[in-house]
């Protein structure tokens, strides 16, 4: 009777087991099917700090411009974990842009570990919903060290394969002027610079006012991202951009800026908006 | 012809019962039994539950938040190697007491922190398989027969346990622990064995009639087995390429219809390497209270893929009368699954499965294909017919008690 019992329960469980597993390899690889057939590769936006999901809104206008073909999906991560979407992802836009924004938007190392943390939980929403693979990435000031921190800790070549990273203004070493004296971030992101994706092609843009700073960022902690990405990546390229607009909270909007993410990130489309070979 | 196999194999394993390095590792092993129970089901709580990829975490998508998980981990791999210390402690004490030494307490103290050496450096955590139990034994016999011939050759009369003489051995094994720790930790040879593995002749039947035969073989041996050859092996060329295949197109020809996970994991390893989950099933109906416990006390963690409280319990380590059904099950799994693939039967197992999915289920929830649980099932009950009359003479015969 109790090898009865037993042997009912063991069939029993692997029953449920059975089931509920048939039900997740089901769902999961119809997900999978769907990333590995996907022909959506967006570019991602991260705001610097203090900043929020509008933050490019003029830098996605002159991108859109004369024609609109890039729709613009807008996510603001609460300090819960709670996503809340505006704007959408026409159908058939094989690369739309997406602005990700935090509720907590403060400076700091703290807060930047939770910043890549809440990316995150944003970036496995996002391909659960929209179902890509491929995407690029930019991220201004803070964003670009958000960026940093998710790809050393989160990010994975079997989820995700971002192409092209490119930071604006971005401070490896926060204010600090001299590479000589590195910060506690700094060197945690050397240490894990080798968990970096080895296919990724990093641009980062540095501003200069004055030869030194772009007014806020010292342009040697923005070549500091040399230390992290080099020999790391497949590429990585420094760029300085000057003049007038070359301030750091303006380097969104930098002509020279807006020309480089043409060049670099858009796909060229023809008459129709389609992408062109 | 059966009757005759088994009558060699019995012969074989009396003979190599009443060797004094085996039957001592035999009582050791059943001495170790309850601690290792403690273990066993406290890592398959912590795959089924605790861990953040554990099986039901997985298929009921909880999102639970257990606090210090990470140090509850470490513990966990921590009494893993509690485990083998206590097993070469307890193994020392019994030989050195049937080669008739009366001062044990040094070398079962040096062979207890040795295995600790062995494992574990300073702060860190085992990252490879502790199922290296032919090197804890050996190194313990080793240690062993060295003590017994120094004490021979140092001992004057009357000498004190801890005497200078005695310590200078226990450093000199000690150091050879540590120097063992440091080669055996080297990854050139799990990475050259996955390079192995992934070689397209492993998709071949020759190369899955090999597997098959000497993963079990090698288990027996107590010698350490690639994690390809004891969990989903996910990370193999042939299977990632089969799943690229199948999730670009749903139709597509698969490139490696039959490999180490469509055949191999889905067919031979139910239970753990060797099918052993037939020998938990068989336990329950044994007219031995004993064994009837091992049988129940084996059967959870057995469900999914653990067979190592039958590995120290029945035991299974060198013993002759074990290794023939062992090797002839997982053989015939993978002959059953091989044939039923190229031939349509069923569809192959290539789509990912949760992480510790009982095996029996791998080639069902892998392909979608009910007609292979008709096809393991069939396997299953071939394997008890294999099983059971070697275990109804293990149940019969425990001369290593005596």
């Amino acid at each position: 009777m109790r090898n009865k019992v037993i042997i009912i329960l063991s069939l029993l469980l692997m029953a449920i087991i059975g089931f509920f597993g048939h039900d997740w390899v089901t769902h999961t690889n119809n997900n999978q099917a769907k990333i590995q057939n996907s022909r959506m590769a967006p570019i991602i936006f991260i705001p610097g700090s203090s900043a929020t999901i509008n933050r490019f809104d003029n830098l996605l206008s002159k991108l859109n411009n004369p024609k609109s073909t890039h729709s613009i999906l807008k996510v603001q991560v609460n300090t819960d974990g709670k996503l809340v979407y505006s704007g959408h992802i026409r159908a058939n836009d094989e690369q739309p842009f997406i602005v990700i924004g935090f509720q907590n938007n403060r400076d700091g190392y703290d807060n930047i570990k939770k910043q890549y943390r809440w990316l995150n939980t944003a970036m496995t929403d996002l391909q659960e919903r929209y179902h890509f693979r491929n995407f690029q990435a930019i991220g201004h000031s803070n964003g670009g060290l958000i960026w940093t921190g998710f790809l050393e800790n989160y990010y994975s070549s079997d989820n995700f394969n971002m192409t092209t990273l490119m930071t604006l203004g971005t401070p490896y070493n926060f204010s600090e002027v001299t590479l000589a004296r590195r910060t506690v971030m700094l060197t945690d992101y050397i240490n894990k610079s080798k968990n970096l994706p080895k296919g990724l092609s990093v641009y980062s843009i540095a501003g200069t006012e004055d030869y030194t700073d772009d007014g806020i960022v010292p342009v040697q902690s923005v070549i500091a991202g040399k230390y992290i990405f080099q020999k790391h990546v497949k590429a990585y390229t420094q760029i300085t951009v000057s003049g007038s607009d070359a301030q750091h909270s303006s380097l969104p909007e930098n002509s020279e800026v807006v020309s480089l993410i043409q060049e670099y990130l858009l796909t060229k489309t023809d008459n129709t908006g389609r992408p062109t070979p | 012809m059966i009757k005759k196999t088994i009558d060699i194999t019995t012969k074989l394993d009396n003979f190599v019962l009443k060797n004094r390095m085996i039957s001592t590792t035999l009582f050791a092993m059943k001495q170790t039994l309850p601690l290792l129970a403690v273990c066993v089901y406290a890592r398959l709580i912590s795959q089924l539950i605790l861990s953040p990829n554990a099986l039901f975490v997985t298929l009921f998508d909880w999102r639970l938040r257990i606090p210090a998980i990470f140090q509850l981990q470490e513990m966990l791999s921590l009494l893993e190697v509690f485990v083998l210390m206590i097993l070469s402690a307890t193994f020392t004490k019994r030989y050195l007491s049937v080669r008739k030494v009366t001062q044990t307490t040094l070398p079962t103290l040096t062979n207890f922190l040795g295995t600790y050496f062995l494992f574990l450096g300073k702060g860190q955590t085992p990252t490879y398989d502790t199922s290296q139990y032919l090197l804890v034994i050996l190194l313990s016999f080793i240690s062993c027969e060295s003590f017994y011939f120094y004490q021979k050759f140092v001992s004057g009369d009357n000498p004190q346990p801890f005497a200078v003489r005695f310590l200078i051995w226990a450093a000199l094994i000690l150091l050879i622990d540590v120097a063992l720790h440091f080669a055996i930790q080297r990854s050139v040879v799990r990475s050259a064995l996955n390079t192995l593995l992934s070689n397209n002749f492993f998709t071949t039947f020759i190369g899955l009639v090999i597997i098959s035969v000497v993963a079990p073989l090698l288990w027996w041996l107590g010698i350490g087995l690639p994690r390809e050859l004891i969990n989903n092996p996910s990370t193999i060329n042939a299977v990632i390429k089969n799943l690229d295949t199948i999730l670009t197109n749903t139709n597509a020809t698969l490139p490696y219809p039959t490999n180490l996970y469509s055949v191999y994991t889905a067919f031979s390893l139910f239970g753990g390497v060797g099918s052993t989950l037939a020998i938990s099933f068989i336990l329950l109906f044994s007219i031995r209270k004993k064994q009837q416990h091992l049988g129940m006390l084996s059967l959870l963690p057995s469900l999914f893929n653990s067979n190592q409280l039958l590995y120290f319990g029945l035991p299974i380590f060198l013993r002759p009368l074990m290794l023939v059904p062992m090797i002839l099950t997982s053989l015939l799994g993978t002959l059953i699954g091989y044939t039923a693939i190229v031939t349509h039967l069923i569809k192959p197992a290539t789509l990912s499965t949760p992480n510790t999915t009982p095996s029996t289920l791998v080639s069902f929830l892998g392909s979608n294909d009910s007609w292979s649980l008709l096809i393991v099932v069939i396997i299953f009950a071939l394997s008890v017919v294999i099983y059971r009359p070697f275990i109804v003479i293990e149940t019969s015969e425990v001369s290593y008690e005596k």
